[in-house]
Formats: structure tokens, sequence, C-alpha cells
């Protein structure tokens, strides 16, 4: 099949800012000369960015290089896996590889149980060259009731409460798989955006028009804010996000212009992965109001200075 | 916060009736505009078509469907296609309240360097997908790679749904 590659879609001038490999990025100096330090270099970091042509591998080296599967979960641990794998059109929902490879590190580890907390699309593992061979996997997944609690957030500047998909108080372990993508209204979506998968329609409803301002889009800090404070209900253990193939327009559904950056970033932390994720959409962590919204709650540190941060390729 | 939800969904959902004026239509479903497998060699429905109304579209295409909310939306039908080699193309009917709305969201789900085709009243192809409008209804096509088998068939779909879909709204 001949799928969509890097290079059918740069010879359509189809790469926008979207298309910063990761080599060219502002980043890959500071991460290489912090990765220089001797101190830095005996200690694991914070995140992790593996550029590569196949997915799959990309996702299991930097889970490796964050200290393996064995540094987030126990064996015996209940896992709960929110991935966006919602949207059909490509670039739209993370690489089913990329989940596979996390699924499977989780199974190997140990997991007693893997929850799939946001069901995917019609035919999303069918995407994978890889479902085939790992049937055995996609087999030991449960999916998601579609029951909501509700949740208070005391912490919340605006969202006081939120209906939660229920699975997620029944998890040892929570796993945050997104892809870097355009967002037509907060302009990135990515880890902390993509906690909305959690809850209820009633939920997100006020996310999206909870201010009765009409327009397009028309009250983005109240949508940014209401993602801020979601994202105080439970920090993931481990978040990953898929910047291989993603939308630079239209999203977060598509269809629209692709990028590729052949590259899985993983880290620890949401609000930083977000912070070093949306440059591959040429934009900087200041221009994504729900990144300094998260991090002024004290989610996550968005200064690239401020962390550990490896790059590599495979 | 419940309040405020409803309170927002009815103005939303119902401020393009009003400023319109328009005569309620009788709903058929839109299940009809759905070619049928029988024009399309090879290719079978993959899987039940979904459909939604009004801000239902949340449920099944999450934020992509604020702007066909505000643009003036009234119901959708979704459906993907699937060929023996495996090959997928999804396709996604939305009725708009007016041929206006139709018209206001194909500018926004289109890019300027799209190619011009005849489809309905306008239509353009864009690397691995295609956008037209017809009346009040606002189609998009789209593949998983760009092959010309691929893209050919984009176009095949696309005017099998404008002949379905009549031209008066």
């Amino acid at each position: 099949m001949d799928h969509i590659t890097r290079r059918s879609f740069l010879k359509r001038g189809a790469c926008l800012g979207g298309g910063v490999l990761l080599s060219q990025s502002p980043l890959s100096g500071l991460a290489q000369s912090r990765l220089q330090a001797p101190p830095a270099s005996e200690m694991k970091p914070d995140l992790v960015a593996v550029k590569g042509k196949d997915p799959y591998v990309n996702t299991l080296r930097a889970i490796q290089e964050l200290g393996g599967i064995e540094t987030f979960m126990r064996r015996g641990d209940r896992v709960g896996v929110l991935v966006n794998s919602p949207f059909k059109n490509i670039g739209a929902s993370v690489n089913p590889d990329v989940a596979l490879a996390v699924i499977e590190k989780c199974l190997e580890g140990g997991a007693k149980e893997i929850r799939y907390l946001k069901d995917p699309h019609r035919g999303y593992w069918e995407r994978s060259p890889k479902s085939g061979e790992l049937a055995t996997v996609l087999k030991a997944l449960k999916y998601e009731s579609g029951d909501h609690v509700k949740v208070e957030i005391p912490g919340g500047l605006i969202l006081k409460d939120a209906r939660v998909l229920k699975e997620l108080w029944d998890c040892d372990v929570f796993i945050n798989i997104s892809i870097t993508k355009h967002h037509q209204g907060v302009l990135y979506s990515g880890a902390l955006k993509n906690m909305m998968g959690l809850c209820s329609f009633l939920t997100n409803s006020y996310f999206h028009l909870g201010t009765l301002k009409l327009g397009w889009f028309a009250d983005l800090d109240h949508l940014s804010q209401c993602i801020a404070d979601l994202n105080l209900i439970r920090k993931p253990d481990l978040c990953i996000s898929d910047a291989t193939t993603f939308l630079t327009e239209k999203g977060p559904y598509g269809p629209g212009k692709l990028a590729v950056a052949e590259t899985v970033v993983a880290s620890t932390n949401g609000v930083s992965l977000d912070a070093f994720c949306c440059r591959f959409l040429g934009l900087q962590p200041e221009d994504v109001l729900m990144i300094g919204k998260a991090s002024r709650h004290g989610l996550g540190e968005m200064k690239h200075d401020r962390i550990r941060i490896k790059s590599l390729s495979v | 916060m419940i309040l405020l939800i409803l309170l927002s969904w009815c103005i939303v959902s119902f401020s393009p009736i009003f400023s319109q004026a328009e005569e309620p239509r009788p709903k058929e479903s839109l299940l009809h505009l759905l070619p049928l497998e029988s024009d399309l060699k090879g290719w079978k429905l993959d899987g039940e078509p979904q459909t939604a109304e009004g801000i239902r579209l949340f449920e099944l295409i999450n934020g992509g469907a604020e702007e066909y909310v505000k643009e003036g939306f009234s119901r959708a039908v979704m459906a993907t296609y699937r060929n023996n080699e495996g090959k997928r193309i999804n396709l996604d009917i939305y009725e708009m309240l007016s041929p206006e709305s139709a018209k206001s969201i194909y500018r926004k789900k289109t890019g300027e360097k799209g190619q011009k085709i005849s489809v309905g009243e306008e239509a353009a192809m864009e690397d691995y997908y295609l956008n037209f409008r017809k009346g009040t209804y606002q189609v998009t096509l789209s593949g998983y790679d760009t092959q010309r088998e691929t893209l050919e068939w984009l176009l095949r779909l696309a005017r099998l749904v404008a002949e379905r879909i009549s031209a008066s709204p």
C-alpha cells in the first residue's frame, strides 16, 4: 500500500511548520548540550524523544529510556490507557502501533488487567500491520463501560466538578497516550487535551459552550482553563505522544494537511510533554493557553531548561 | 453547570433556525444518500453507518463538531467503505440548516490549494481527501493514501452521493 510518506507530503508542500524535524528543532541543541553534562547523563531523563521509521520501535525505546515499564507499574497492577483514537482520519488518532507497543509492554510487565479508557474508532486496530501478530494483546483489552462518576475538583478555577469515566479510579496505573496535532480552537492537542476523552458528553459540552458565548471557539480562555482544571483529577504515571504523522490544520478531526516527524515522545509529565511537542506545530508553549494554565496549577514544568531531555534516533 | 449547558445548547442549536425562519422539513433518513454496494464494484460498507443530530455530533467527532454546530448543523451520516484489499474510504455527509451554512462550512473545510473538480455545486480534491457541497449538504470523503486508485474512488463515490442529493433543500 502506498501509505502517505514524509517524502510524498514534502513533495506536495504539505508539511507546514509542523514538519519540523527534531534534529532541526530549537530543542535539539538544548537536549544535546544537557546530555553532555556528566551529572545529567547518570540520571534518567524526564522526557525522551525517539525518532525513527517504525512507531512501534520508537515507542519501545522511549519507554526503555525512561527506565522501562517496571518504573511505572508492578506485577498484578490494573493499568488504564487513555489513547486518543476515536477519529478515523489519518493524523487525527494515535498510530495504533504506538498504542500496541505500550499495551504489549504492560502485559510483559505483568499487568493484571488493561482498561482501554476511550473506545477507538471502528477499524482502528486493523490500520496496524502488527494487529494480526499481536491479536492476543488486543484480546486482553477491556473497553470502557460508558459509566461516569462525579468528581469534585477543589483546586479548579472554573471547573469545580466533572463527570469522569468510572474505570479511571479502578486503575493502579494511568497511561496517557496522545497524538501531537493541530486543534482549530486551542491550536494544539496533546496530553492535556486528551484528558477530555475521560469525560461525559455533558461535561465536555460545558467546556465548549459553558459561557454561552457564541461564535467560532468563542471562549478559548474558558476551554483552556477547563482543560487545565480537569488535569487536576489525576496525573498520569506515564505520558506518550505520537508525533509520527499528524494534522497540521483542520484538527482535531481532519482531514487536513499532514506533517511527518517520525518521532515518539515520552515523559512522566503531561505539561512538559505538551510544551515540547507543540513545537512540532511551530508553536511555543506560551502560545497554547492550556499549557501555561496547567503549569500554574503546579502540574508540571513548561520551561525546558529545567528538565532533562534526551533525543535520539533509532 | 447543567443549566448552563442546556441553555447554551438551546441557543446554539436553535438560533440559526430562528434567524432564518425556515419551515420545518419532514425528517427523512439520510441513509438513502449513501451509495449502494451494487454501484461500487468490490467495495462494501464496513460496519453500520453512524448518524447524529444537532449537538450530538460531538459524540461522533468530538471537538470537530464545534465548527459545524456553530455554522448551523442539522444532522449527519457517516460511513466507511472497504474493498477486497482492505483499503478504506470514509464518507461523512453533513446536512446543514441552509445552503449558506453548507457553503460556509465548505469554505472552512477546503483549502486554497485544492484541485477544483466537478462534483455538486463546488468541490475540491486535496492530497488524500475530497470535499464538496450541494444544496444544504457538505460532504467529505477521505482515504488513507494518495494512490491514484484511491483518489479515483473518492471521486466516484462523491459523484454517486451528489446524484442522490436533491438539488433543492
